[in-house]
């Protein structure tokens, strides 16, 4: 992987970070603190939580992807 | 038969299994070798780093202190799962440099790294000691969780001070005997049995007790309004304490030296895939809450001692009839509290022998640090054995501060890693301001402005402190700060 590759994933990695702390911390997640609508049987606010953690994994996945997928095996 | 029959032999096949697998895996090892007890010569499997890293995440808190929270606090647990995701994210960017460092400059732990990094020893002196007793705060936890759980399930038959030796004593056993290799390879059994117990047993509650999780949720908060909410009228946390914990905790995270550490033990493309099952962990501990809010409405908190009684509680109460249920309760939330131990045990042994004694005595060699570790994996065991089992206020205090200090070491290692201009004053500086002031809001005084984390506001004047001073101070020279920073 060249430097370059490299520092471009790691800006992309940490703007990825800070809006996942911002969804999951106040005031942003004020939108998703209530109990109603259950889903899945959690209150929305646990729900979220989960709901982002979900895409967090898929967003690392292609990160991940992005950087080793394509026949880079170290 | 009894149920604590059940549980007794439960618990005592799982010992014997964990124990066997903990020494098998220092087999054909070498004995002698510093970076094979210290991080399995950089060489562990994916599968392996995955659970161990995993494993001291479900601790004994997963059992007892998770469920506990989410009886009597309520949303205030939703912590809980956003922080263990949150907390490991940044090792995809930091692990792989640390590794990278470490290879080249053959590093053990935190305080190595600091250590070089800001030119002074005296620094890896303190992260020694503050790890060291932070350790130990934390192991006496899980030594307490684990004494608890045998106790209680065996209907009193196993003392406190035998379940807890019987459990941690076999802990002791196989990390100085197999090194980091014995905890990794026991976590991943343990790992595996204590998901799925936790996820049988919450469900399993969750059903019995309420009918199943809508009901469950729908009932509690029409009974108690805001209590499944941060922040309102009800609610057991403020919106500012919800965020500040979850930032000091998710920063904190990594700053253990056990799981700081791990970046030596493994390849960068492990690293990044251990990282990217996480937020998946965070959500396994989601059925871990349901332990705790199945018991609302169901058991009075006047009926508890403390909180964190409520799943034994619960077994003993309301699950009186099933023994099955008992035994794999008893080996689940042992192998919790174990999995972390061993991790944490083999932590501080490294970081009493490298980080604390070697800078005393420079020019020791190889045979005696391997020595110091092995006998200090005896010697942090026996200490925290004993304040589980006796312990003694004065110095509990002086353990709950450091416990509570590990995340004032963020600045100093990011610090050295993005901050060419970061200098040993500063680091030193930042550290002190940032533990006085953690240990003024935690232990001496009652409020905290604003309603913020006290680690949280530590860290404010930790970083204020290190980057004012650092600015003031000599900087290490350029090529050693240019090798962190491009490593």
């Amino acid at each position: 992987m060249t430097i370059n590759k490299e520092k471009k994933v790691a800006k992309a990695y940490v703007v990825f970070l800070i809006s996942l702390f911002l969804l999951l911390t106040f005031p942003v997640y004020a939108i998703a603190n209530r109990v109603f609508p259950l889903v899945a049987g959690l209150p929305f606010g646990l729900f979220w939580i989960v709901l982002m953690e979900g895409v967090a994994f898929l967003v690392l996945c292609v990160f991940y992807r992005y950087e080793y997928g394509k026949g880079d095996h170290r | 038969m009894n149920n604590w029959v059940f549980a007794l032999t439960a618990m005592l096949v799982y010992l014997v299994l964990a124990f066997v697998l903990g020494l098998l895996a220092g087999r054909r090892r070498s004995f002698w070798s510093v970076s094979e007890y210290a991080v399995a010569d950089r060489g562990l499997g994916l599968v392996v780093i995955w659970f161990m890293m995993g494993g001291t995440v479900f601790s004994a808190f997963s059992f007892l202190g998770g469920p506990g929270m989410a009886f009597s606090q309520g949303a205030a647990a939703f912590f809980v799962p956003t922080y263990v995701a949150l907390g490991i994210l940044p090792w995809y960017l930091l692990g792989p440099k640390v590794g990278r460092i470490g290879a080249r400059k053959n590093f053990f732990t935190m305080g190595d790294f600091l250590g070089d990094r800001y030119q002074s020893r005296s620094l890896t002196v303190i992260v020694g000691v503050i790890s060291v007793l932070a350790f130990i705060q934390y192991l006496t936890l899980q030594i307490k969780g684990m004494a608890f759980i045998f106790n209680i399930l065996t209907d009193g038959v196993i003392p406190y001070w035998l379940g807890a030796l019987l459990a941690y004593g076999i802990v002791v056993i196989y990390v100085a005997s197999s090194g980091v290799r014995g905890a990794a390879w026991s976590d991943v059994f343990q790992g595996a049995l204590m998901l799925v117990v936790a996820w049988t047993v919450g469900f399993y509650l969750v059903y019995a007790l309420q009918g199943g999780p809508a009901d469950m949720f729908t009932s509690i908060s029409e009974s108690r309004p805001g209590f499944l909410t941060i922040g309102n009228e009800g609610s057991t946390m403020s919106g500012m304490a919800y965020t500040t914990v979850i930032l000091v905790s998710a920063l904190g995270f990594l700053m253990w030296p056990h799981l700081f550490t791990k970046s030596y033990t493994t390849t960068e493309k492990r690293i990044k895939l251990t990282t990217l099952a996480f937020p998946l962990f965070g959500i396994f501990m989601v059925p871990v809450l349901f332990i705790g809010f199945s018991a609302i409405g169901v058991v009075s908190p006047d009926a508890l001692g403390s909180a964190d009684e409520i799943l034994p509680h619960l077994i003993t109460y309301e699950l009186g009839a099933s023994g099955w249920l008992y035994g794999l309760i008893g080996a689940g939330s042992l192998a919790a509290a174990m999995s972390s131990s061993d991790a944490i045990t083999h932590g501080g042994s490294v970081s009493l022998g490298r980080d604390v004694l070697l800078p005393l005595k420079p020019d020791m060699n190889e045979r005696t640090q391997i020595w110091i570790m092995r006998l200090g994996v005896v010697a942090i065991g026996a200490a925290a054995y004993w304040l589980s089992i006796f312990g003694a206020a004065g110095i509990i205090a002086l353990l709950v501060g450091a416990y509570g200090s590990i995340a004032q070491f963020v600045p100093a290692v990011y610090g050295a890693l993005i901050w060419r201009r970061a200098t040993k004053s500063g680091a030193i500086a930042g550290l002190i301001v940032g533990i006085a002031v953690n240990y003024y809001y935690q232990i001496v005084a009652d409020v905290t402005p604003l309603d913020m984390n006290a680690g949280f506001i530590g860290l404010l004047c930790n970083i204020v402190v290190f980057v004012a001073i650092s600015m003031l101070t000599r900087p290490v020279p350029e090529a050693l700060a240019d090798e962190y920073r491009n490593a």
